[in-house]
């Protein structure tokens, strides 16, 4: 390859493709992994504790971990999984000291005016749909929130990581760092607690 | 997979929740990381050549040199001196260490010097303290006409103290050392 041959755009590359340039020193592609995965990091920190500030600032402590030790990323392994092991290890450390088992939609467990609760709460819309439609997506969308936050912190991982990042049981396992049984067991009653749950909303 | 959708109860709640949108940090949530993010392989990366030539054509000022140590001179004492601080090194070293196996052992030195020398020795010790004691005497008499009569008190009374405390130690040395021979 000549020097100034111009090295493919950042975007059509691959995880490890991007984690090999920025091990080069490439700023442009922590850049890069930090846009891909900000917004599916901070989703499942948020859905995890349900308070803006606490999820900007596990998600923070995440990636400046994951980008501050890319050298001791394993390409064998899945870049995505390595970064959700993270942050969901920082998440349930965190729900662990702070012991915020259930959670309401409605705003954080530590708002205390009616102003910081609206600011905490989870608002769910989609786009592109009728009025009803959206209304009914809505409704679902909010009392899915609704039930995801009152399931143990291990159920909700596990089950965000299965049907909101569409993990397989092997990564979430690895993520988890859980047997693939337990895994399993988890995503089985968090399920019939949603279906519980749901079941007058349908 | 086909474990998730054997539940059909679940099914629709699944495609509902891969629905939920995902939310977006706040916008300076990048920055922020990237402000503590140390960007690994940074130092290998090259040089631009013009911040090189840039370097190169810079002069830097002149040092400000501080002169160089220089030894300094091995002042030697002369040899009678070193002579001198030998001796009195080595015999307070004799000394200290005799004292402190006499203390360590509980030995009698008037017995060991009595032993070692044989009982004349003793003697020639108390007459020479009684001969140290007459001529403290004749000292102190001569003090008390030079310096007056107070102070001639002071000195005659502190040298026959001296006097009676010594020849005391030394008659009860020699008489243990008989009475042990």
């Amino acid at each position: 390859m000549s020097a100034g041959a111009a090295s493919p755009p950042l975007s059509s590359l691959s995880d490890p493709g991007v984690v090999a340039q920025a091990r080069k020193g490439s700023e442009a592609a922590y850049c890069e992994l930090l846009a891909r995965y900000e917004r599916p990091v901070f989703s499942l920190i948020f859905r995890m504790v349900r308070d803006r500030e606490t999820a900007e600032d596990l998600a923070q402590e995440t990636f400046i971990k994951v980008l501050n030790n890319l050298d001791r990323y394993s390409p064998e392994f899945k870049f995505s999984s390595w970064l959700f092991k993270i942050a969901n290890n920082l998440t349930i450390d965190h729900l662990r000291r702070r012991r915020v088992d259930t959670i309401s939609i409605e705003g954080a467990p530590d708002a205390v005016t009616a102003e910081s609760a609206r600011a905490t709460a989870i608002a769910v819309v989609s786009a592109g749909e009728s009025p009803l439609e959206e209304l009914e997506s809505r409704e679902l969308g909010t009392a899915i929130e609704r039930a995801i936050g009152k399931l143990r912190p291990e159920y909700r991982a596990c089950i965000m990581l299965r049907h909101v990042e569409d993990k397989s049981y092997e990564e979430i396992a690895e993520i988890v760092k859980l047997p693939l049984g337990t895994v399993k067991t988890y995503i089985h009653r968090a399920r019939h607690e949603l279906r519980v749950a749901l079941g007058e909303v349908r | 997979m086909t474990d998730d959708f054997q539940d059909e109860e679940f099914a629709p709640i699944a495609a509902a929740m891969k629905e939920l949108p995902a939310f977006s940090p706040s916008p300076d949530f990048a920055d922020k990381v990237m402000k503590r993010v140390r960007i690994s392989g940074a130092a290998q990366v090259p040089v631009a050549r013009e911040t090189m030539a840039a370097a190169r054509s810079y002069h830097y000022p002149p040092e400000r040199r501080v002169p160089a140590p220089t030894a300094r001179e091995d002042l030697r004492r002369s040899v009678p001196a070193r002579l001198a601080v030998t001796a009195l090194v080595t015999s307070l070293g004799v000394t200290m260490t005799a004292v402190a196996l006499a203390v360590f052992f509980d030995v009698n030195l008037f017995l060991l010097v009595s032993r070692v020398f044989g009982a004349s020795t003793m003697t020639f010790l108390a007459s020479l303290a009684t001969d140290a004691s007459a001529s403290a005497a004749l000292t102190a008499s001569n003090t008390v006409a030079a310096a007056g009569t107070a102070t001639g008190v002071i000195a005659i009374g502190s040298f026959a103290a001296g006097v009676v405390a010594t020849t005391a130690a030394l008659r009860a040395a020699a008489s243990a050392s008989r009475k042990a021979a």
